[in-house]
Parts: C-alpha cells; structure tokens; sequence
C-alpha cells in the first residue's frame, strides 16, 4: 500500500457520497448512485459469481461491538464469500434479533478501508505515507523500539490503550489479550475514562448497577427512560419496551430532544441538559414531602437508620463510644454475619437508634431504630443518614426544580409520584446523561430514589437494562498473570505523562503507545490534544486496526485486525445473559492477524513470552474463571459444544439486592456513602473533597448552562448523538449505510437556525474556543432552540473541515474521573468555505 | 381467483423507522448501488427523521414503504409487454426483467412513488460478488425492478426476507385468506390502513395502528 491507495481511497468516496443524493422522508423516487465502483478487491477477481453456488455454508457466529447488542448471528458463506446475514436463534427466541448494521457485514468484511498488510510511516505522522512491510519487520521493529524505550524510561512508558472496538475475552479492547500483555510487562494501561460517572455514582450507593433483564420490563407497571434513545441506540432493546407497553406498562421518557422512543412514549418530558440530578433530588423531594416513602424498606435495607457524626462525616460506630459502660454488652450483639459471603466476625458495628430503649445500639434484628433525628451519644453530635438525606433534597422543591430543569412544577410532582405509586416502576437509564461533571451525582440521586421507594431488586424494578459483562472471565488470573500489574491512568493523565512526563510531580513517562480495539485519537475528548499535544509526546505509536482509522492515520506502525468473522472467541455480549461461542466463519483477508496472534507474536521478544504460549482454546481455557465454571458447569468445551450458553436460566435476571442485600461495605442501600472515593487513583485526587460526595447534590455543568457567562458566546449544548447508522466509528465506511446517512450532520432547531441564516442544507460551523466542526445543517423540531446534536462515528476525514471531538475537553471531575462529552458548549454558524 | 393473498403487516406502534427491513432488502436481494426496493419513511417533519409542528408540541412516526401488490395493480394494466404481472396462485405482483423493455409507464402508473426503481445505467456495485439469497434473479440495465415479496424465497417456503429480521418485531406476513392465520388475526384484531385507499388499488400492505 502506498500514499497512491490513499489518495484514490479518498477520490473514490467523495466522487460515491456526491452521487448518492437520497432524499429523507419524501415519497419523490430513491435517487440512484452514480458512485463509481470501489476497488475490486485484488484476491476476489476471476472468481465464480456465488449467485450460481447454491450450495451454501451457514455459521453461526456473533457480532462483537460496543452497541450492547451481542446478536447471534447467521453468516451464510458461499463461494468461499460471505454473501449474507441473517439472525440467528437464542434457546429463547425472545433475544433473537440482527440490526442494519447487522444485515450490512457483507461490505464491512469486503471494505476497500481494510487494512492489508502491517506498514510503517515513511512521511510525517498523519501525512499518509506509508509503505508495506512484511510482519517479521514489524515484530523486530516493534520490539525493539518497545524494548529501548522501556530500557531509558522504565516500563511504564509502554502503554496500551483499547476501549470497546471489540468485547470479547482474547478480543477485547477493556479486558482482553492486551491488558494482560501490558500488566505482564507492567506498563500503562490507559482507562477509557468514559461511560463511568453514572455507574460510578450508583455503584458507590448500591455496590452494582441495579439492573432487571430487558425481559423483565413487562414486569413494570411504569418504565421511565431518561438518557437513553432505545429506538436508535438500543434497538436490539426495543422490542422488550414494546412488548411492555402492549401489556400495559407506562412509558415516560425524558429527554431535551424529542426522540422516536419520546414519540412512542405515553408521556414526553423535556429537560434541559445536565440538570438531571436535579430532576432527581426532586422527585425524592417530592416522595419525601408527601410521605410516599417506602419506610420498611429504608429502615431494613438502606443506611437510612446509621447515626453520621457531626465532626467526621463518618457513621458512628460502637468502638467510638468511649466509655467501657457505654460499650458494654453491646459487642456481644456485634458479631455480625457478613451478607455477601455469610461468614459470621467481629465487626465494628455501625449504630443506630433505638426507639424503644432511647439510646444508640448496633443495628440488630429487632431493633426498632429511628430513621429520623439528631441525637447526641457520649457527647458525639449525630443524626440519621436518612434526616441527612432530607436535607440534601430539602431545597429541590418541584419550584426550585423546575428552574433549573425547565420542567412545569406539576408535572416533576406528578412524575415523582407515579415512580413511588405505580410500581413496580423501573428506569431505563443509558450515556446520555453520562457525560457531564455532574453525572455521578445523577446516579447517586437515582440509586437513591429506587431505595427511597423500594423499586430495587424486585421484578419490574431496576435503574439499568442488564448488562451482561462476561461473567465468564477470571478477572485476576487471566488479566494479571502471576499478580503482575500495569498502571492504569485516566486519559488526562496520557497528556501528561506523555507531554510532562509526570502525573503531578511524580516523574511517570510515557513513551510508546499501543492501540488496539479503539480509535483513541478520534472518539476520545479534545481532538486537538492528542493530535498537537500527545501525538507529538510519544516516540512511538502502533496501531492494530481493521481499517484506517485517524488513529492509524497518526501511528507509526499499523497493524492489519482480521475482522469479528474471521476470528474465533467467546462472549457475553452484555444486553443478553448468553455466553456465546462465536467462531471464524472465513479465513484472515490478505494479510490481517486476529489480536492474540499480534500479542503472541511480540510477547517473547519483549520476555513475557510464556504467559501467550498457547493455542487459542488454550488461552481461552485460562481466561475462563474456575469459579464460574465450578458454578455454571459451563467449561469451554460445553460453551463450544451449545453455542450458547445461560448462566441464568429461568426467572429475568436480577441482578442485586433480589434478598435485599447489596454488595456495598454494610451490606445495604448506602444512599449517605460513608468514605466516598475517587473512581480510579489520578493525578487529579488532590481536587477530590470526600465532604461534598456523600450524599446526592447538585452543581450545574461545567458549560451547557444558561446563567453562565460562557454561554453568552457559546450559547448551544452539543451532544454527540448515537444514531444507528454507526457503533462509535465502526461500519463508518459501509456503502449500504452510507447511501441512505451520506454524511455529517448537526440537528439545528430551526427558529435557531432561521436566526442565524441557515437554511437546511447549509453547511454550518460549530466551533468553541477549542476547535470547529463543519457539517451539514438538518433542520429538526426535535430539538429545542439552544441545543445541537451530532450524530457521532464520523472521522476527521469525512468532515468538509475539522471534527467534532474538538470541541471536547478532557476536564475530568475529580470523582468520577470521567469525560463530560456532552458537557461542552458551542456556537453554530453558516459555513462561508466550500 | 386466487389461492392466496399474501399481504404484508406492519405495525406503525411498533417500527421505529431503523432501516433494517431495507438493509435485509438490499443485501439478500443484492440490489445494485443506489437501488432500494424497501425503505423506512418519516411520517412527520420535511427531512428523515424529524417532527412535525413546533418544540414541545411534536408528532413523529414511520412507517416502512415498498411495492404495495396491489390487488388492482395499475402498473400491471400500463406494461405494453406483460413485464409486470399478478400471480393468480398468491397475488404477487412479479417484475420480469427479461420482458421489460424499460419504458417506465409502470413507474408513471403506479401511485405509490419511488417503490419501482429503474436501472438507467449497468447496475453497479461495491462488492465484485453477488451477495444474498440464492436465485435471486441478475439485475439489468435500463429495466424498471421492484420488491417481489422475495419470490426466490418464497418459491422455498420462506418468508420475505425482512420479516424475521425485523428488531421491533413489527413485521408480519401471511395468507388473508386463510382465516386462521397470525395476519387475518391481527387485522381482525388491530385497527389499520392501507395507502390511498381512494385509489381502489387494495394494496395487500396494511400498516397496524
């Protein structure tokens, strides 16, 4: 390959997009392509047409993405050529389904943007120059610079960075072969620093998201759906929402935009962005005002009862009593039994207060304790976590909420009273209300607001459609062989440990990146960083890729990815409970390697060679947790042998708390989170006050906010939409999807845009202080005056100038060490270029 | 009179406008570049995927379109050289592209715009390989091609292929004239409409409301 394949690559595709004008929503006739052909694929000419082959080989396999989806699927091969998919069947034929993506892999496998053979850069990074290099050059290359750079600057300047490109268990850009390569060497492993607050946030109130099978949402005599577009980014889930609100169930969905799924709803509830905490605490507010409250429920399994000390913040425990009389007997009733394992020890008992004897007492059976009231114990000043928490919400009256949320007063009561009425109710919560610096504390509220009416751990009653994560890995022993650890830093901590050389002032370089499973430079924040700041930091970068995607475009080495069908492995795709065998259905196009073979072939060079020493059911058989198999019966061979296999058979699935208890440190609804900490250790800490984070609170967003001065020049939110046509920036490049999404686009709300000029087809820039983005203008009711959304998938080469991860910026709360995506503020202008 | 009459459901409660009936269209059908005998509509604003009226007072709803077989099909009467016809056994409305000299009259007749397609050029296409199904008949240039409720699949007892894959589990298929069967029940069962019914065409298409 050389710059000549480039530059046809990119003649060859704005000459198709010209062509393909399909019009949207109009009856007028579908507009023919007059794209000219793509390259024919050199090894596939002079073949026979498969059209004349009826004979034709069906293997069942899967789809591997990040769309939660993990559909089993039927990949018909005939003439050696995958010609089709189809869905193919679940023991349960409710999780049956494909998608368009789905139906397209035909021309995502035969890409003329695959990636043929390994190749080095012989221009500048990103100039496009590169030239073929047999993969004995690449292993020697690679090796040694990995193996010099490690020498200089320690181990850590190796790092590895992957995300969710694939999520199986050697084939896994978040726990897959890489990490256990990079904790084997004890590099750096960059965390993909998204995706977290919200989980963050409820993880630390209820130990786990709580989360119901999507078959469960019959269940629910109410479903409300708050950051979440089902109808376009969960479709594989819609149906179960459908089949829901056939049987009854109640759909609210909220949503400053209004969505398919909103149309669909019984109720739409617009918001404003980033005030979703808000709307929370509210609604809490409102059940706690009106006594809606399920009060069993907080006394016998939240932290509502705990006395909190005044001066710590922390829960008063019995060993702070300081005198013997006051301890005396008291230890007796403290041998407490451990929830989550049932072992019986010694504990220091957390207290509550007792209403029949009137004085604080370890929370035993029996024990009638107050959920509210100020107390003081031995001279210590302490109050119920549950008095803290109607506190915290105090001042979100419906009135309050509704000017920082936009949402009419009535309607956040009304809503919050059928959440604690019409039960059991669910929440169907997804990223979109993720990415801001407040987010963690909208999972806190929401955690919080399913113990404050009981809606946890039953059926009907969840915050989360189940997500699945390859239940099936042994965390430890596959990822961190013989205990050795890497250092995971968050993706700010990259810059400067790249660009400074420390986190803080600890001397941490990072050198050499490897990336594999992620288009780092493309979906991660502030686009600008990492190609002026990052890319220029590092001495070498290596990119392992299906396609050439902007991060290969900035590396040094890429190396060819074979595609899903092309490899063997085995995954539980998240939104369904199936362990899947999912084989190669075809042999590796040109000269493309599976992520394991890559990761085999480096691993000796750099000494780790013997922990990769394996054939891939053997690396397999070692990735598969003694436990599980020991629980399940399911090994290896049975996965394979089944295709499929459910570790949860029968009743849907519930994830935590069905008996009430919940994998936390008290075994309870910890709503009042005792010693809050941040998500990962970063650079960052010293900003952490563990003070604010114990409770549910609110602060508006960084940007997207009206009454800041920012918005008086930036005055749009810009959210990175999820649409269907991509899963981040894979099947990008696909024909079929691109005749009917041709290219980049924002939804402008067109009185905003009739303010600014634009008509609809106008090119139009967004830009910030940070970068510019020029799209196409769609002008779109749906959404409201002071809020743009892009669809996202798009890389820096389809746009007509810039790319909207520009406009992003890496500022990570300090908590949930998570990237604000949406948390960015923008303005929006006709486009003067051509 | 006919054995049969296929007719195709799709319930409007349920399609969410996804594009993946067009997609199992395309591929198994290996519609040249630029082709599409099936697509999702946008019941609403001007452009896919938009609302009509004004923020927060918006309506927004799809419905997928292809050739209605009609009962009455008014493109079979206006092909000079029977390229169009109805099959008598099941109402299939069926496009030979042998027969068709590419005159577009079809197109001109029928009421349903955009569902018949017409290959001006040599059909390209991305791919060197044919894809889909099996005995799909080769596309030609300068004839006019349309959704044939998947003859090649139906002649192997098979559904249309965008029945199955439907995610919103919003599309059905069956004989009417078979009482017992899952379409007959839903339409006795579920209010519906057919396209411009005015025209007296019947189309055996039936969106569910």
């Amino acid at each position: 390959m050389s710059e000549h394949h480039q530059t046809d690559y990119f003649m060859s595709r704005r000459t198709f997009l010209k062509g393909v004008a399909v019009t949207g929503g109009s009856t007028a006739a579908l507009v023919a392509s007059s794209g000219k052909v793509l390259h024919a694929l050199e090894q596939i000419s002079g073949l026979p047409d498969p059209r004349s082959d009826n004979k034709e080989k069906i293997v069942t396999t899967c789809c591997r993405p990040n769309c939660h989806g993990g559909c089993r699927l039927n990949v018909h091969v005939r003439g050696g050529k995958i010609v089709k998919t189809s869905p193919a069947s679940f023991p349960d034929k409710r999780y049956d389904r494909i998608c368009l993506r789905g139906y397209s892999h035909p021309q995502y496998v035969y890409s003329p943007n695959r990636l043929k053979y390994p190749m080095k850069r012989v221009g500048n990074r990103g100039e496009g120059k590169w030239k073929r290099i047999s993969w004995d050059e690449a292993r020697d290359t690679i090796v040694s610079e990995l193996n010099k750079i490690k020498e200089k600057h320690g181990s850590q300047a190796l790092a590895f960075a992957g995300v969710s490109g694939s999520l199986s268990t050697l084939d896994s850009g978040s726990w897959g072969i890489y990490q256990r390569l990079f904790n084997s060497l004890k590099g750096t492993i960059v965390d993909g620093t998204l995706d977290w607050a919200l989980i963050y946030g409820m993880m630390r109130v209820t130990g786990n998201i709580p989360m119901n099978d999507a078959t469960d949402y019959v269940n629910a005599k109410t479903l409300i759906v708050i950051g979440a577009n089902i109808t376009e980014a969960q479709i594989h889930h819609w149906h179960f929402v459908a089949d829901a609100m056939e049987g009854g169930t109640r759909l609210i969905v909220i949503d400053p935009r209004f969505t398919a799924t909103a149309a669909k709803a019984d109720q739409w509830i617009p918001i404003r962005p980033g005030s979703d905490a808000a709307l929370i605490m509210g609604m809490i507010q409102v059940i706690l005002e009106a006594g809606l409250q399920d009060k069993r429920y907080l006394h016998d399994h939240t932290v509502g009862p705990f006395l909190v000390r005044e001066d710590t913040g922390k829960f008063l425990r019995l060993s702070h009593l300081s005198s013997e009389a006051d301890q005396k007997g008291l230890y007796d009733s403290a041998m407490a039994t451990k929830p989550t394992t049932g072992t019986t020890s010694p504990v220091d008992p957390a207290m509550v207060w007792d209403t029949t004897a009137n004085h604080a007492v370890p929370l035993t059976a029996g024990v009638q304790a107050a959920l509210e009231g100020n107390y003081t114990v031995a001279g210590i000043k302490v109050t119920t976590a549950f008095s803290l928490l109607k506190a915290a919400v105090a001042d979100f009256t419906p009135k309050q909420v509704s000017a920082l949320t936009d949402i009419p007063a009535e309607t956040i009561s009304a809503l919050a009273t059928t959440y604690a009425t019409q039960t059991p109710a669910s929440i169907y919560t997804m990223m979109g209300i993720d990415h801001y610096d407040n987010a963690h504390m909208t999972g806190h509220a929401m955690a919080t607001l399913g113990a404050v009416t009981g809606n946890l751990g039953k059926h009907g009653a969840s915050l989360w459609p189940a997500y699945y994560l390859n239940e099936h890995l042994d965390w430890i022993g596959y990822l961190y062989p013989d205990g050795l650890m890497g250092t995971l830093i968050p993706t700010a901590d990259l810059r400067d440990a790249t660009v400074k050389g420390k986190l803080g002032e600890k001397p941490f370089p990072v050198k050499a990146l490897v990336v594999s499973m992620s288009n780092l430079f493309e979906n991660a924040a502030d686009q600008n960083m990492w190609l002026k700041e990052v890319v220029p930091g590092l001495e070498f970068i290596v990119t392992c890729e299906l396609q050439m995607s902007t991060t290969a475009r900035y590396s040094d080495i890429i190396l060819p990815v074979t595609h899903w069908f092309e490899t063997t492995d085995i995954q539980q795709a998240q939104s369904h409970p199936y362990i899947m065998h999912g084989p190669a259905v075809i042999d590796p196009l040109f000269e493309a390697k599976s992520n394991f073979e890559i990761v085999k072939m480096l691993a000796p060079g750099l000494g780790v060679g013997k922990y990769f020493d394996y054939t891939t059911d053997q690396m397999l058989d070692i990735a598969i947790s003694k436990k599980f198999t020991a629980a399940t019966g399911f090994t290896l061979d049975e996965i394979k042998k089944q295709g499929v296999v459910n570790p949860h058979p029968g009743e849907p699935f519930i994830n935590i708390g069905k008996d009430g208890v919940f994998p936390t440190p008290s075994g309870r609804v910890e709503f009042y989170c005792e010693a809050p900490k941040p998500r990962i250790p970063w650079s960052g800490d010293v900003n952490f006050n563990p003070r604010i984070e114990h409770l549910p609170r609110f602060w508006p967003p960084l940007e997207t906010w009206p009454e800041h001065s920012r918005s008086k020049q930036y005055p749009f939110s810009l959210h990175q939409e999820h649409t269907r046509w991509r899963v981040h920036t894979q099947w990008g490049d696909v024909p079929w999807l691109r005749e009917l999404d041709p290219e980049p686009t924002v939804n402008i709300n067109p009185k905003a845009a009739d303010d600014r000029g634009i008509l609809s087809g106008d090119y139009v820039e967004v830009y910030n202080d940070r970068g510019l983005c020029v799209v196409k203008a769609v002008l779109n009711e749906a959404v409201p005056y002071h809020f743009l959304t892009l669809p996202k998938g798009w890389q820096k080469h389809q746009f007509k100038s810039g790319a909207y991860q520009e406009l992003t910026h890496q500022k990570l709360n300090p908590a949930s060490v998570n990237q604000s995506f949406f948390d960015v503020s923008v303005n929006v202008r006709k486009w003067e270029g051509v | 009179m006919a054995n049969k009459r296929l007719v195709m459901l799709i319930d409007v409660k349920r399609c969410i406008g996804c594009n993946t009936c067009a997609l199992a269209c395309k591929v198994e059908n290996n519609l040249p570049d630029g082709i599409w005998w099936n697509r999702a509509l946008t019941r609403g604003g001007k452009e896919r995927d938009t609302p009509a009226g004004v923020y927060p007072h918006l309506a927004l709803g799809y419905l997928t379109f292809a050739c209605q077989h009609c009962e009455n099909p008014p493109c079979v009467k206006a092909c000079p050289v029977k390229a169009t016809y109805k099959r008598e056994e099941d109402g299939v409305v069926i496009q030979d592209y042998n027969r068709c000299i590419g005159c577009r009259y079809c197109m001109i007749a029928c009421p349903y715009t955009g569902v018949r397609q017409f290959n001006q050029k040599k059909p390209e296409y991305q791919l060197a390989f044919a894809v889909g199904g099996g005995g799909v008949p080769v596309h030609q240039e300068y004839t006019v091609e349309k959704c044939m409720y998947c003859a090649h699949r139906l002649a192997e007892g098979k559904e249309p292929m965008c029945i199955a894959g439907c995610p919103a589990r919003a599309r059905h298929f069956g004989d009417q004239k078979d009482p017992d069967s899952n379409v007959s029940k839903l339409l006795r069962r579920r209010s519906h409409f057919q396209l411009r019914p005015e025209l007296g065409t019947n189309p055996s298409v039936y969106f569910l409301t």
